[in-house]
């Protein structure tokens, strides 16, 4: 490391130091941490969505159960979420030669899992999955 | 170089790391319970009780999975790998006892 950029380095820490001195928690310019609010929007969207039809795609390109290979699609009304999943009932899986199937359990699907989901979404309705 | 004012927020922890330890909570909680996962990863199905977590994987003693020669043993399945699942709750349906005949 050049002697300029150490002197650049601790600079920042002196300048840093003193911003904390100033009960201050914020970086100046490129960077602002947030410790304190912690808000997770996603959870308090779908937790206001407990209720409704949803229809949900997850991030891996297809599934198999026994045999059947399927895009993971899920359509189902949201009756519990947590902070790390949200759970369906009843819940249709989207398979190409049944698109209706009903799955005989509720579902949970981990939030970080979650590719898109559109709300409101009519589960009857036919769409084409290739 | 020019004065750079865009300015990247954080949050610690981030949106990302609470949804993951959250889910493996939602594991912990689950020990004892019997559960049913699906992963994009082979074998794709594992059925079984959940006996314990370790760090972020589960351990499942796996009775039923697409593969016979893999059953009745436990599988330690990571937890950030499983695309959908179900414990079974009191009062919620059960795993149906799934065998494969094919």
């Amino acid at each position: 490391m050049s002697y300029e950029k150490e002197k650049d380095v601790k600079q920042q820490q002196d300048f840093h130091e003193k911003r904390i001195e100033e009960e201050d928690r914020e970086f100046d310019g490129m960077l602002r941490i947030n410790i304190a609010n912690i808000e997770d929007e996603l959870f308090e969207e779908l937790q206001g969505l407990v209720g409704d039809s949803v229809l949900f795609v997850t991030q891996t390109d297809q599934l198999n159960l026994f045999g059947q290979t399927f895009r993971p699609i899920f359509c189902g009304t949201i009756i519990r979420v947590t902070l790390g999943d949200v759970t369906l009932f009843p819940v249709n899986i989207k398979m190409i030669n049944a698109p209706f199937f009903q799955f005989p359990t509720p579902l949970s699907i981990p939030l970080e899992k979650i590719a898109h989901f559109t709300p409101n979404f009519d589960c009857n309705e036919r769409i084409p999955l290739t | 170089m020019k004065e750079n004012n865009l300015l990247t927020e954080i949050t610690i922890p981030s949106n990302n790391d609470i949804h993951d330890e959250a889910l493996i909570n939602e594991f912990a909680n689950g020990v004892g319970k019997n559960v049913f996962i699906l992963t994009p990863s082979y074998p794709f199905v594992f059925i079984g009780r959940i006996i314990d977590v370790v760090g972020d994987h589960v351990v499942v003693d796996v009775k039923v999975t697409t593969i016979g020669e893999l059953e009745n043993r436990n599988w330690s399945i990571h937890v950030h790998q499983i695309e959908v699942f179900y414990i079974e709750e009191k009062g919620m349906p059960k795993i149906p006892e799934l065998k494969v005949d094919i």
